[in-house]
Parts: C-alpha cells; structure tokens; sequence
C-alpha cells in the first residue's frame, strides 16, 4: 500500500511512468468490473478508457486517506456506468459479446468458466441495480465491506444487508435458469 | 442484534474467510445451525468470484488503449511544460516541417494536402498532419486539431466508400476513431478548459477552480464538436445509398462508430473531471 501511495504522490508530481504503472496495475480490474455491470464487451471497452482518462484529468484531486487508489477509481467507473445508463438506457445490460478467457491455462475449463461468467452476468441483468453494484464490487473486484461501503456511499450494515439479498436473488434465478 | 443483522455478520464473516482461501464446510462448521441458507449463498459468490477472475480484455483493445492513455499522458503533461520548453519544441518541428517542404516541394506538399487514402502522396499529408499537431501549444489547440482531422476523415471515408473498397473504409474509420479519441483524452485533462492545476511534489491540493474564461474554452470547443458531430455523421448517411452494396456493413459500422465517438468526445468536454468526494 505504501508503494501505491507513493506512485499516486508521483503521478499527481506529473510522473507519467507513475502514471502508466498505476494504469498497467489497475486496467484489468476496471474492465472487469465494467464488464460485469454492462455484460457488453464493446461498451465495456469504451467505458474502461473513459475512466482512465477522467482519472488522469482529475489526478490531482485525490487525497491519500489510506482508501486503496483502486477503490477511488471504482468510484469513477460507478459514476461512468451510472452516466452510460442514462444516456443508453435501452441497452441491456445482459448483451455478452465475446468477453476474453486469457490463452494459458486448461482451455475447455478456460471456456467453462466463461459460460459460467456469461451466465452470471446475464442472470445479474435481472437484479436491481444496488444488488448489481455490491455483487460487481464484492466478488468481481473483491473490495471489503468497508471499501464497497465508500464506492457505494453506503453504511457497512446496509452493504452487508445489500449483500444478502444481491446473493439470494441471484443464486434464485440461476436456480430458475433464468439467465 | 436483530436476527437479519446477525445472519448479515455471519455471512459476511464466512465470505471474508472464502476471500482468504477456505472452505465453504470449514465456515459451515462454524455456523451449524444456519448451514443450510449459508451454502447456496456462498457458493454463489464462490461462482461468481471463480469466473470473473478468469475474463481479460481483448489484447488488440489493451494495445490501443494503452497507446491512447500514454499519448494522453504526454498531452497531459507537455502542456504543463513552461513556455519556453514548447517555443523550444515548437521551433525544432516547425525547422523540421520546413525541411519536409523543401525535399518534398511547395507544390507537392499542396497536392498532398488533397489527397485520397488510395493515393501516393497520401502518407505526406498524414506526415503533415503529425507536424500540424506536435505544433499545437495547448490540450485545447490540440483538440481542435483532431476535431478538423476527423473532417478530413470522413471525406476520405465517404470518398473510398463511393469507390467501393471497404478495407479502405475500415482503415480510414479507424485512424477517424482515434482523433474523436484523442479529442475525449485532451479534453479529459482540462478543468473546466484549463489544464488541471499541477500537483506540487507531495502536496495534495485540490483541483484548480473553474475559471470563467476556461469555461468559455470549454464550451467553444463542445460548440465546435457539437456541429462536426452532426453535420459529418449526416454527411456519412446520406452516402450509404450512393455506394455498392458490398462496402454498405462498413459505412453502417462507421456511422456507429463516429457517432459514438463524438459523443464520447463532447461527454469528456461537457463533465468537469472527477472530484475526490471523500
């Protein structure tokens, strides 16, 4: 932590290697978790640089409280998705078009897994959109309550409440095959 | 303790201790008496958490935008530069640009500058373009000079497209997307049309005020990009009827994709960057 905090205090000195490292180490996790909540590769790739960029331009806003800068940029990518809805609300968000498996590793259990995250992403879709948001920040980005609670603006109690829920409703439609 | 509360902290305890490794039975052990709704809840969330950890994003798509974020980065950053440095720079490329005029001609560098992608002198105009923009002193000069390369990209766009070779047209849509890019980038590192204040070696300051004058900067450009936005995706419809069929999917595919890149780009302008809340 105390490495990042010191990439962080360089990128805002205008360091742009710290820049392109807190990038490099971030990137995949953003897009993971844009993906989840828009099921859609397309606009999950227009919307992972979208975040990149609105961080960079307002780099020098963040203040070290000792929050991972990940949680900061989730916030961003929260926003983003929340501003993607409003201007397409019409696209659903269960449209998966060929999300990447990475190349090494079992391929059939590779492919395997990606059904599953297609599944899941699709039976998501049916969910409300707070129990989409701590389902994504939870278990695709694996924040802790109390990070999920700041992305959120949300109270721990009513996360883990949100929690409960989110995961009831989703393994109910799976178990209904309703994905 | 409310007993939904209690269950809440249970669940939560057990998901933590999957988060670390465990097992689903070693937390059910633990909690015997809420074993049964505990299991299907935690392994969903095993589910979810196995699977997300195995999607990666397209390797074309992290090559690009990791070129995009780096080109925003040096933008970002040479804009900070003191004066001096980009009257240095900006001497060095416009001695560069004359050296390209003298081997290549005046007059050749004039017919360059109406070149079509399927022509010879296409690639020194591009050169020229390249000049045009490392000669812009600021994010927003930069970004107007993306805005009229994208006009140039779309007659070229609809200038192939009615030649019917769709390669062509994918090729020049591409470079098209990349300006309306660069466009949301530069304009991702102004506050409110100037560039974010510089944050000095440790200190954590906050953003820059919006000035009244970097806010007229601002909305001259989203102006610009406004009118760009419609008149050259109304110029791209109006030639789908004029071109053979066969290079139609990508004119469509085009269209889509300009006009999502203009309104990523006019997104970019109209939202300050983000504040840190906390």
């Amino acid at each position: 932590m105390h490495d990042e905090e010191s990439l962080v205090r360089r990128a805002q000195a205008r360091d742009a290697d710290a820049f392109a490292q807190l990038y490099e180490a971030h990137f995949e996790k953003v897009y993971r978790y844009v993906a989840m909540r828009l099921g859609n590769e397309m606009e999950a790739e227009d919307v992972t640089q979208e975040v990149f960029l609105k961080a960079l331009g307002s780099i020098s806003s963040f203040r070290w409280k000792g929050v991972p800068f990940l949680a900061w940029l989730y916030r961003i990518a929260r926003n983003q998705v929340i501003d993607h809805y409003r201007e397409k609300p019409k696209t659903p968000p269960v449209s998966i078009t060929g999300l990447q498996v990475p190349e090494e590793g079992n391929p059939v259990e590779m492919a395997e897994e990606k059904n599953e995250f297609e599944r899941i992403v699709k039976a998501a879709g049916k969910l409300t959109d707070a129990q989409r948001e701590v389902i994504a920040l939870r278990f695709v980005s694996d924040l802790s309550i109390a990070e999920t609670a700041r992305v959120m603006g949300r109270s721990e109690g009513a996360v883990k409440a949100l929690q409960h829920s989110a995961l009831t409703a989703l393994r109910k439609i799976m178990a209904a095959g309703g994905t | 303790m409310k007993q939904s509360d209690r269950f809440n902290e249970i669940l939560n305890e057990c998901l933590e201790e999957l988060a670390r490794g465990q097992s689903i039975e070693a937390c059910l052990e633990k909690h015997p008496e809420q074993a049964e709704s505990l299991r299907p809840l935690l392994e969903t969330a095993l589910v979810t958490r196995r699977a997300s950890s195995t999607i990666r994003p397209r390797a074309d798509f992290r090559e690009r935008a990791r070129l995009q974020f780096r080109a925003a980065i040096r933008s970002s950053l040479t804009a900070r530069e003191p004066r001096r440095f980009h009257l240095r720079f900006g001497m060095a490329v416009a001695v560069a640009l004359t050296l390209v005029v003298l081997i290549c001609g005046v007059s050749t560098m004039a017919a360059a500058s109406n070149s079509m992608p399927d022509q010879p002198l296409y690639p020194v105009k591009l050169a020229s373009e390249q000049a045009k923009i490392a000669l812009a002193s600021s994010p927003i000069k930069k970004a107007e000079v993306y805005v009229r390369l994208a006009d140039l990209r779309v007659d070229e766009i609809v200038y192939v497209a009615v030649k019917g070779d769709p390669r062509w047209v994918d090729a020049v849509a591409q470079r098209l997307k990349e300006h309306l890019d660069m466009v949301a980038a530069l304009a991702a590192t102004m506050t409110n049309g100037k560039m974010a204040a510089p944050a000095d070696s440790g200190a954590f300051r906050p953003s820059a005020a919006p000035t009244a004058r970097g806010s007229e900067t601002r909305d001259r450009l989203k102006v610009i990009v406004q009118q760009r936005a419609e008149r050259n995706t109304e110029k791209l419809k109006e030639t789908v009827s004029r071109v053979p069929l066969t290079v139609r999917p990508s004119l469509n595919r085009t269209i889509d994709q300009t006009s999502a890149g203009y309104l990523r780009a006019l997104r970019s302008i109209e939202r300050p960057p983000e504040r840190d809340e906390r």
